[in-house]
């Protein structure tokens, strides 16, 4: 993944949910691909009937909030150049540019690339390529391993030319402190951050020791949720808490992975974890703030 | 799902000491600067049971991957003594393997029940393609071998004689990449390739026949047992392991009389059979009070632990495959080990069967569709009624009715009920579609 800093969605998102409607004639078509056409029938499944497609699989999309996936066959126009290829192409609707954002960072293992006319894509010969615009992520399986670089460039610049939705990050990542971020490490974790209940909606990346030699560290920035209270109070519930500087940190052990801590700020709650004692936790805390 | 913890978090989070530096994965990522810790939770598996004829003995509670991005929550699990791993090649993607490749660097790997799954249901599924599809497997687990291969979404009986399938198994076995061979399936759907209509226990009655598969992945559940018991048994007759999913069918009407009350004060007809739903329900919630209260059940939760404790008193059940990605959720599955229905529970399931297991339409079932003359898609409406009582997605709910591309339920109401007849459950399909159609048409 590249600097996602560099090209921030605008609040289009009304507008792209608007043309992936049309793009889908307002029914649960498939949007047509120039060079490339269906090949059977298009299947189309909602949150609860996504299990049916891809079994357990669906629990991780659900907790994106996916709102639609659309399946079909495509199969190259031109046989010369693309080999003949056939693909089947799942294109999820996943509500909000962050959400897609974090299943595909998920599933891409961080692997994203930038690419024309969508946010990143990842070509995985012979199996698969990924591609991420807007709300909506993307998966291409190829069935009998017929992927190449090439063919799969082919295809996916295809389907971003086809998809409605912005090629520009989530906007949300400009919440993340830039100061030590590194780029391409990026992310966002809907529900179980850290494997704890009370972690949801966190943006993270990783960070750069300020001491030369220091391993890289995770931040990250839990969202509050829509219209319900701060998850703040929860925290303190569960959580232990201390007074530095000024403000209540709260902390906790997490097991195989050491204390992470959290303070309040307005842009919601700022955490740090990996931290091997408190004196760490708070350093990287004050690091992270300024 | 997950269910809520019952176990101290604070208790649980002293238990966890730090030790030497370590690596762990979320998001499928390297996390840099993680502190590897020695866990000595004393929340522990409490039974093992013999997984059939692999013969190895398997904690009675199983980590399913499904959703799976924390390696972390796998370390400490097995800690706990889960033993039995269940994941599959495109669960995140590839990812839940990752995971759980992190979380088994430097553990003991023979002591460990690891099985993988691979999706089948590609007409082009060659026997190099599954090869290389399986090896790919083994990279992400960062593992020699596995223990048990399934075929995923096994929902046709010729999916269990795939050739090319065991072939190539037979190559793995021989390399010792292999050691046992399973198939999970949950039940009739809607398939990408179109419905199947092959039940489950015809499937895995197929695979019993067909002498090459040692483990059994399938639904089972208090409210939908008969079939589950049946394809126990047949796994039993031939030594299968058994490993469950979906174990957890309750739902609690707790709308119904919201929804009868405000279409009283709507003018709104209500009919006889929703206003004895109700009755069942209200008396169902009396006995229900005072069976918690005397026997300390303080949640649904607590209901959801019995439905759990249902599947392990049965002795042939061998592992459940719970899917967990928080300590929370580890917690909670793990004190139910060693569980089993006690009078209290049996006493609150067979209430809850009784009262509301007939109002429980099918997970998945569709038996009746086929004899609805005007196509009426059951299960999806009863779906959409879920959304709007029980998850409270009116809106959703309405929306996603409103476009029903078939016909919708306003037919119900009219109709002698083919539905009713041809239920098995004897489910007063009708009445329950009207109902739906009330909620979700505004009529």
């Amino acid at each position: 993944m590249t600097t996602p800093v560099k090209k921030i969605l605008p609040v289009s998102l009304p507008l792209a949910m608007v043309a992936l409607a049309a793009c889908a004639g307002g029914n649960p078509g498939f949007p047509g691909i120039a060079g490339w056409k269906k090949a059977g029938k298009v299947s189309v499944y909602d949150a609860d009937s996504l299990w049916e497609h891809i079994d357990g699989a669906a629990e991780l999309f659900i907790d994106y909030g996916v709102q639609t996936c659309r399946t079909a066959d495509l199969s190259s126009d031109d046989i010369t150049v693309i080999d003949g290829l056939t693909a089947t192409v799942e294109l999820y609707d996943m509500g909000t540019p962050l959400n897609a954002f974090g299943i595909f960072t998920l599933e891409s293992s961080g692997r994203g690339e930038s690419f024309p006319g969508a946010v990143e894509a990842v070509i995985s010969p012979p199996y698969q390529a990924l591609l991420l615009k807007g709300p909506v992520y993307v998966k291409v399986n190829t069935l009998d391993g017929g992927l190449t670089q090439d063919n799969g460039r082919s295809l996916l610049t295809a389907l971003a030319r086809a998809l409605p939705g912005s090629a520009d990050y989530p906007a949300e990542l400009e919440l993340l402190p830039r100061s030590g971020r590194i780029a391409g490490t990026e992310g966002y974790q809907a529900r179980g951050f850290l494997g704890l209940t009370e972690l949801t909606r966190c943006l993270y990346a990783e960070y750069d020791g300020t001491e030369e030699g220091a391993e890289p560290w995770l931040g990250f920035l839990m969202l509050p949720p829509p219209e319900a209270p701060s998850p703040w109070n929860d925290l303190a519930g569960r959580w232990e808490s201390m007074e530095h500087a000024g403000r209540t940190v709260l902390y906790r052990t997490i097991p195989y992975r050491g204390l992470v801590g959290v303070i309040r700020t307005e842009q919601g709650i700022l955490g740090v974890s990996g931290a091997a004692d408190r004196a760490e936790m708070l350093h990287r805390l004050g690091t992270f703030l300024h | 799902m997950e269910p809520e913890s019952r176990v101290s978090r604070r208790g649980f989070m002293r238990s966890a000491g730090l030790a030497a530096v370590g690596g762990g994965v979320v998001s499928g990522r390297r996390l840099c600067g993680t502190v590897r810790a020695e866990q000595t939770a004393e929340l522990k598996i409490r039974e093992y049971r013999t997984l059939g004829r692999t013969g190895f003995r398997v904690s009675d509670i199983g980590f399913g991957t499904g959703n799976l991005t924390n390696a972390n929550v796998v370390q400490v699990a097995l800690d706990m003594g889960v033993n039995y791993i269940d994941t599959a090649e495109h669960y995140v993607n590839g990812q839940a393997e990752r995971a759980v490749g992190q979380a088994l660097r430097g553990r003991d790997r023979s002591a460990l029940f690891l099985t993988t799954k691979l999706n089948l249901q590609f007409a082009g599924a060659s026997r190099t393609e599954i090869r290389d599809r399986f090896f790919r497997c083994l990279e992400r687990l960062q593992t020699d071998y596995v223990d048990c291969l399934m075929i995923h979404q096994t929902h046709q009986v010729d999916l269990v004689r795939h050739e090319a399938f065991h072939s190539t198994a037979r190559e793995l076995k021989a390399e010792g990449k292999v050691r046992f061979l399973g198939l999970s399936n949950h039940g009739i759907e809607q398939s990408w390739w179109g419905r199947m209509e092959v039940p489950m226990e015809d499937v895995i009655g197929a695979a019993a026949e067909d002498g090459r598969f040692d483990v059994a992945l399938f639904v089972y559940n208090f409210l939908q047992k008969d079939q589950g018991e049946r394809i126990i048994r047949m796994c039993r007759e031939r030594d299968m392991g058994v490993t469950l999913m979906k174990t957890d069918p309750i739902n609690l009407y707790t709308g119904i009389r919201e929804t009868i009350e405000r279409n009283e004060q709507d003018g709104r007809r209500v009919s006889d059979a929703a206003r004895q739903m109700a009755r069942d329900y209200e008396a169902y919630v009396a006995r229900a009070e005072a069976f918690t209260s005397e026997h300390g059940i303080r949640s649904e939760a607590e209901a959801r632990s019995a439905a759990t404790r249902f599947c392990l008193t049965n002795p042939d059940v061998h592992t459940i495959c719970a899917t967990i990605n928080t300590f929370e959720g580890l917690e909670a599955f793990v004190a139910l080990s060693g569980g089993r229905l006690t009078g209290a529970d049996g006493t609150l399931l067979t209430g809850y069967e009784s009262t509301l297991g007939r109002y429980y339409c099918r997970h998945a079932c569709g038996i009746c569709e086929s004899a609805c003359p005007e196509g009426v898609p059951v299960n999806t409406i009863m779906r959409y009624n879920h959304y709007f009582e029980a998850q409270g997605r009116q809106k959703q709910a309405m929306e996603k009715y409103a476009s029903l591309t078939a016909n919708d339920a306003g037919c119900c109401a009219d109709c002698p009920g083919y539905c009713e007849s041809a239920c098995p459950y004897e489910v007063p399909v009708r009445t329950l579609l009207a109902h739906a159609h009330r909620n979700l048409a505004l009529e």
